[in-house]
């Protein structure tokens, strides 16, 4: 493909934001449709509201009019250009200066953006003054929505674009029409079920219709637990071998997204008696035994299980990655990039020293802790030792998911410090990862759970599951998440 | 009693990348810094990935030194600053917690005795320090990293040389073995280097390091062993030290940093897992290994009947026996081993003129052929090969454009007996009496047909015209 030049590009979009600030038809296209669109559906629905239906009705239609305005102000937004160039007489004059087919489309598509989201601000903000609906209620649901509505309103435009190009602007009136041809399949407002059996076949191969249908469940449902289906569909692509790193294996292809929601039923659930027991904050405390008990009403079989080696895992843990992260840092010696730093004068161990002192205090502690722990004369006294330690934990760990499916505790025994508050005491700061470093020292995989805010403070909860059980993992913590109160994370 | 240990670094040239990345392990034909990569620099973020090749190689010389392979092999750290070091440590092996080595406690027999192999371990080479000048009086120190990240393997050996002698016996053990096993090519710059260590009377221990090539090597421990003994003469106690060989001025001198008190703070490598040396890999390299070179020689002697002195030259030598081995049938085989070990030895002593040869196995066996079939002479052979070697020309060309076809019938090689006859009457005379002065006219024989008589020919019909005359 030829490059792109830039600046044809602009060119074009500059052209047509001349004509935006004078053409009444822009303007109309922009915002009085669906204005009107929304007042009219806007007031049915509070009419119909009065008759109780049990559902959001308003959320219904408002969402379904402005969901459904995406798709038309993106299908048109890719007509309008190419019709006002041919209206003007103009399309030839275009295509004899240097710009390509691929600028005049990409043009149209920033164009096509920018607008949609002029309108979208409007109408969004219309809705909420109007009848009190948040757009943003939605959640994560509206990324996937909106490039499933915009991509859809794109095919439509560029298929008529290739009707106009061959017929000539005589049929220009498709470009207001044609998307209504799939208008009554798209379930915009009511649900795909009400539809005849042969409109629900045709309804099935119309992309928006998905939309629709979702955004009604969200609203129904009230929460569209999200964020264990994201990672597993993240674990689904970084799961596997990695080409440029020796410590990854292939245990054959999972897919993490499916049934992720069979639930807990039956699933022997080991409870870490060293994590719940002394030093843990209260409500932290609390908040444990709730989601216990809601796992178990899930049909989870709960019950403690001591680890007794996890005593020692912070002071594990520390010599093992201080002494990693130490040589790791090595690297860093300002010699084949780094900050500006005229060589000229030094001998080469006073530079790298020198270049080196730009570390961080917390850096600066972890290096020096990470030099000493294997120098010569101490490696049996620390690093070995804790070598030691750490198989002692994995073997505790292996025992216990003889027993159990999983393991279970709060993901930090205290509720959030604030920021800088204990910058000065870096011992009390690696005990608060007591909890969490088992996972690190054992290999396995652990996922953190939002569970409850107390305070207006978040305390967390965390599942643990053997080896390469990630699918076990992500459906349990699936479930507890569906447990929670939380409100919904804004975006 | 003087006792020299040896530890010696081995590139693997013959692999096609690095130990840790996919930049080429042939890091020679690059411009300064072209041939690296996120990895062998080091950047953040990067990870080795282990050459499972490199471990074969290293096996294979682990094998070759009757070293024992563990099962399982790891990898360390081996932390220190120097601005050719990319992270600023090495991934090495180390035995000190057990042995994970690739290799460890071989022997190899030179002469009467028997050298203990400590441990043999796979590395990556640093990348390389370049000086404006000597490195004493360098205004600049410039790094050039296309080695960083070449595999090395280290050999160690135990303490057990007496002589200088014995180590450069040694080291030609060593190079051939490389050579022959397909590892490495010894004769590369930098491909094989060596350091050595060396104590008189159980005194202690001083370290050489920078011998540029291996063949120096000798020439440092003879003048460290005539240094110590001088010093221990006038009762000067000698140091425990590193000392760096002068090339320039042929002597050592001792080193000012104090290399051998570091602290390496050596420990698992987390980023590369324990290595399995699985029992069928082992299997298929030692099927696979390439014939020793000793078992060679003996193939060639009793197989053949070549001589013990050409068997070992041609046996030792890779570029010769490869050739042989292509080349050779039962007949032909010894004719084959003198023409490589007499005549083209001549054109092939350098690596240079190896690779300008244009000689092929083809050649050679036809080349035997045509002088034990008498179709030249052995003289001629000496001719035709010259041309070979340069023109790569098929032999019965060579032999129609050199005129080298033998003279074999009696009636042509008389005629020629009776010039030589008319033009040396004294000798003729004097022939009569002295057999000595029969080889003569042989001589003059060989020098009118250009050496295409044969020789046995000859003599008969020259016996025959003195006996008449």
């Amino acid at each position: 493909m030829e490059a792109i030049n830039w600046s044809g590009v602009k060119g074009i979009i500059v052209r047509h934001l001349f004509t935006w600030r004078r053409d009444l038809d822009r303007v109309v296209d922009a915002f009085w449709w669906a204005t009107v669109d929304l007042i009219f559906w806007g007031l049915t629905s509070k009419y119909v509201e009065q008759y109780n239906t049990g559902i959001d009705i308003v959320a219904v239609f408002i969402g379904g009019i402005i969901l459904w305005s995406v798709i038309i102000g993106s299908q048109r937004e890719i007509n309008m250009p190419l019709l006002d160039e041919a209206w003007n007489r103009n399309l030839i004059n275009l295509f004899t200066t240097p710009v390509s087919i691929i600028e005049f489309v990409l043009a149209t598509l920033v164009l096509g953006l920018s607008k949609l989201t002029v309108t979208m601000s409007f109408l969004s903000l219309l809705a909420f003054i109007l009848y009190k609906y948040n757009i943003f209620d939605n959640g994560f649901f509206l990324l996937p929505a909106f490039a499933n509505l915009i991509l859809t309103g794109w095919a439509v435009g560029f298929f008529i674009n290739g009707l106009i190009l061959r017929y000539g602007y005589k049929i220009q009136s498709f470009a207001w029409a044609l998307l209504f041809v799939i208008y009554p399949f798209s379930a915009v407002i009511y649900p795909v079920s009400i539809l005849p059996p042969w409109a629900q076949g045709i309804a099935r191969f119309v992309p928006p219709s998905y939309v629709f249908e979702n955004m009604r469940s969200v609203i129904s449902v009230g929460r569209f637990d999200i964020n264990q289906l994201i990672a597993a569909f993240i674990l689904n692509i970084i799961s596997g071998i990695d080409q440029h790193d020796n410590t990854t294996i292939d245990k054959g292809k999972v897919d993490y997204t499916k049934e992720l929601d069979v639930g807990v039923e039956g699933k022997r659930i080991g409870i870490i008696s060293e994590m719940i027991g002394e030093g843990v904050d209260k409500q932290v405390a609390s908040a444990t035994s709730k989601a216990i008990s809601k796992l178990q009403s899930l049909g989870a079989k709960c019950s403690e299980v001591s680890l007794d080696s996890i005593k020692y895992s912070v002071a594990t843990y520390y010599t093992i990655a201080a002494t990693e992260a130490g040589s790791n840092l090595a690297r860093y010696d300002n010699i084949r990039y780094g900050f500006d730093f005229d060589v000229e004068g030094y001998e080469f161990n006073a530079y790298i020293s020198k270049a080196r002192k730009n570390f961080g205090p917390e850096v600066t502690r972890r290096m020096i802790l990470g030099s000493f722990v294997p120098s010569a004369g101490y490696l049996g006294k620390y690093f070995l030792k804790a070598l030691k330690v750490r198989s002692k934990i994995k073997s505790e760990i292996d025992q216990a998911f003889k027993k159990f499916d999983l393991l279970f505790a709060p993901t930090v025994p205290v509720l959030p410090f604030k920021i800088g508050e204990k910058i000065d005491d870096p011992l009390s700061l690696y005990l608060l990862d007591i909890n969490t470093i088992v996972a690190n020292l054992s290999g396995i995989p652990a996922i953190s759970i939002p569970y409850e805010i107390a305070q207006g403070l978040p305390i967390g909860m965390q599942l643990f599951a053997n080896s390469m059980q990630e699918k076990t993992l992500l459906q349990a913590a699936h479930a507890l998440e569906k447990t929670t109160n939380l409100p919904g994370v804004p975006i | 009693l003087t006792k020299i240990g040896l530890e010696i670094h081995c590139q693997l040239t013959k692999l096609e990348s690095k130990l840790f990345c996919s930049c080429k392990a042939d890091y020679r034909s690059f411009e300064t810094n072209r041939n690296i990569c996120p990895v062998c620099i080091g950047l953040p973020g990067s990870l080795p990935l282990l050459n499972k090749k490199a471990v074969e190689k290293a096996a294979m010389i682990a094998m070759a030194l009757g070293c024992k392979t563990p099962q399982k092999i790891a990898f360390f750290r081996k932390n220190y600053f120097y601005p050719d070091l990319p992270k600023n440590f090495q991934i090495t092996q180390y035995n000190a917690f057990g042995p994970t080595s690739i290799g460890h406690d071989g022997k190899v027999p030179i002469e009467d005795k028997e050298i203990r192999i400590r441990r043999i371990q796979l590395e990556e080479d640093p990348g390389r320090l370049v000086y404006e000048g000597t490195s004493e009086k360098t205004q600049l120190t410039l790094v050039d990293y296309n080695r960083a990240g070449t595999p090395l393997v280290e050999i160690v050996t135990e303490p057990d040389f007496e002589t200088p002698k014995q180590v450069r016996l040694f080291l030609n053990v060593l190079a051939d073995l490389v050579e022959n096993l397909g590892v490495s090519d010894p004769s590369l710059d930098g491909a094989l280097r060596v350091d050595g260590n060396i104590s008189i009377d159980k005194g202690n221990r001083v370290e050489i390091k920078n011998v540029g090539s291996f063949r120096d090597i000798e020439k440092a421990l003879h003048f460290e062993i005539t240094r110590q003994q001088s010093l221990a003469e006038r009762g000067i106690p000698i140091p425990a030290e590193t000392r760096h060989w002068d090339e320039a001025r042929k002597i050592t001198v001792s080193a000012r940093s104090k290399e051998e008190e570091q602290d390496y703070r050596y420990f698992l490598e987390a980023d590369i897992p324990w290595v399995l040396i699985e029992s069928s890999v082992i299997d298929r390299l030692k099927k696979n290994m390439p014939e020793n070179i000793s078992s060679k020689k003996e193939r060639y002697i009793k197989k053949y009947g070549i001589p013990l002195q050409v068997a070992e030259v041609l046996s030792s030598d890779k570029f010769y026996s490869d050739l042989f081995e292509q080349a050779h049938n039962e007949k032909n085989a010894k004719e084959i081993a003198n023409i490589i070990t007499t005549d083209l030895k001549g054109f092939a002593d350098t690596k240079e003129q190896r690779e300008q040869l244009k000689i092929t196995p083809k050649h050679l066996s036809d080349l035997a052929d045509a002088i034990m079939n008498n179709i030249i002479t052995r003289n001629s052979g000496k001719l035709a090969l010259q041309e070979i070697v340069k023109t790569g020309k098929p032999l019965s060309e060579i032999i129609s454009s050199l005129d080298l076809g033998h003279v074999d019938d009696e009636s042509s090689l008389s005629k020629v007996v009776d010039d030589v006859f008319n033009e040396e009457q004294q000798a003729v005379s004097e022939a009569k009496s002295n057999s000595d002065t029969i080889n003569y006219l042989v001589g003059k024989v060989m020098q009118k047909t250009k050496g295409k008589a044969d020789p046995a020919l000859t003599l008969d019909i020259i016996k025959k015209k003195l006996d008449s005359q």
